[in-house]
């Protein structure tokens, strides 16, 4: 049976704490009012694209290491215009844009491209 | 034919002096001009500022301008594939204009012309250098890239021009550090 590095591991767990940690953020610190919708769609489209990248880290996953990669960056991407836009709290986007790094570190590893490439369809 | 030496790691080098130098300049405006505010005046207005703030500013912008040319020109010098020519041209030519910003100032006519052309060649420097960095398996530089042209188009949509050039320079001179990084490690590395 193949063994799962721990780069991996860890990177799929760090998409899930990113999801979390934005849904979480986005009950904090909702405010009503008329902006409330798309602030609350910001919100739940950084955290579908970190379940997205958890998912992308699995076995026979969707996504070729590159464009796991790809999609990492975009994601930070999003979270610092959210952030710098007013749609999402700062402090919320610097833990996931922390989060983003830690996982373009993870993927950056040896072990993880190897993996990566090689358990897909 | 006497072959090139490879001195790729000093131009990079400018990149790195010019951001500083333009941080610096930046910092001196704002402490002196106290009635600019991040995010809610233009970077610009430093330029016709009544106090000594305009000398910080202009001359910052003309010495980085500077500085960025010479990093442009040493990235088509030693260039690997297209994408890094096309992106050193851009990035010539952008700190061109970056200098010329400090020449003109907010109050002529050549002003928004020449701080337009400066921001259009600089973001099609970040793409074409991502390309280039892609090509030559250097993945997660060129995703630095492609963050930081995603964070500057939405700016320039859905941001006014205060915001847009605070938060844009501020991402535009990330991606300049880590491309300056990029050509320091992988020039190491060959």
């Amino acid at each position: 049976m193949e063994t799962v590095p721990g780069n991996v591991k860890i990177g799929s767990a760090l998409g899930f704490i990113g999801g979390v940690v934005c849904i979480i953020s986005m009950a904090l610190f909702f405010e009503a009012e008329e902006s409330a919708v798309l602030d609350m769609g910001v919100y739940m489209l950084i955290a579908v694209m970190f379940f997205a990248l958890a998912g992308g880290f699995t076995k026979n996953g969707p996504w070729s290491w590159e464009v796991l990669l790809l999609m990492t960056f975009l994601t930070i991407g999003i979270v610092v215009s959210s952030a710098v836009l007013g749609a999402v709290d700062p402090y919320a986007g610097a833990i996931l844009v922390l989060i983003g790094i830690l996982i373009v570190i993870g993927l950056s590893m040896r072990s993880s491209k190897t993996w990566a490439n090689r358990m897909r369809f | 034919m006497k072959a090139l030496k490879d001195n790729s790691i000093a131009f990079s080098w400018f990149g790195i002096i010019g951001v500083a130098v333009f941080i610096i300049a930046w910092m001196c405006a704002a402490s002196i001009d106290a009635t600019w505010q991040f995010g809610v005046n233009t970077l610009s207005e430093f330029g016709i500022s009544d106090t000594d703030a305009s000398y910080y500013f202009n001359y910052g912008c003309r010495i980085t301008g500077i500085l960025i040319v010479v990093t442009g020109i040493g990235r088509v010098l030693y260039s690997k594939n297209a994408g890094y020519t096309i992106g050193g041209i851009l990035l010539a030519v952008g700190g061109f204009f970056l200098a010329l910003v400090g020449v003109y100032t907010m109050d002529t006519d050549a002003h928004s012309l020449v701080a337009v052309c400066m921001a259009v060649f600089l973001f099609a420097a970040i793409i074409a250098i991502a390309a280039g960095n892609w090509a030559a398996d250097r993945k997660v530089f060129a995703g630095v890239g492609i963050a930081s042209a995603f964070i500057l188009f939405v700016l320039a949509i859905a941001g006014d021009t205060a915001v847009l050039e605070a938060y844009g320079i501020i991402v535009a001179m990330i991606w300049f550090l880590a491309e300056s990084v990029n050509v320091i490690l992988y020039r190491r590395k060959d």
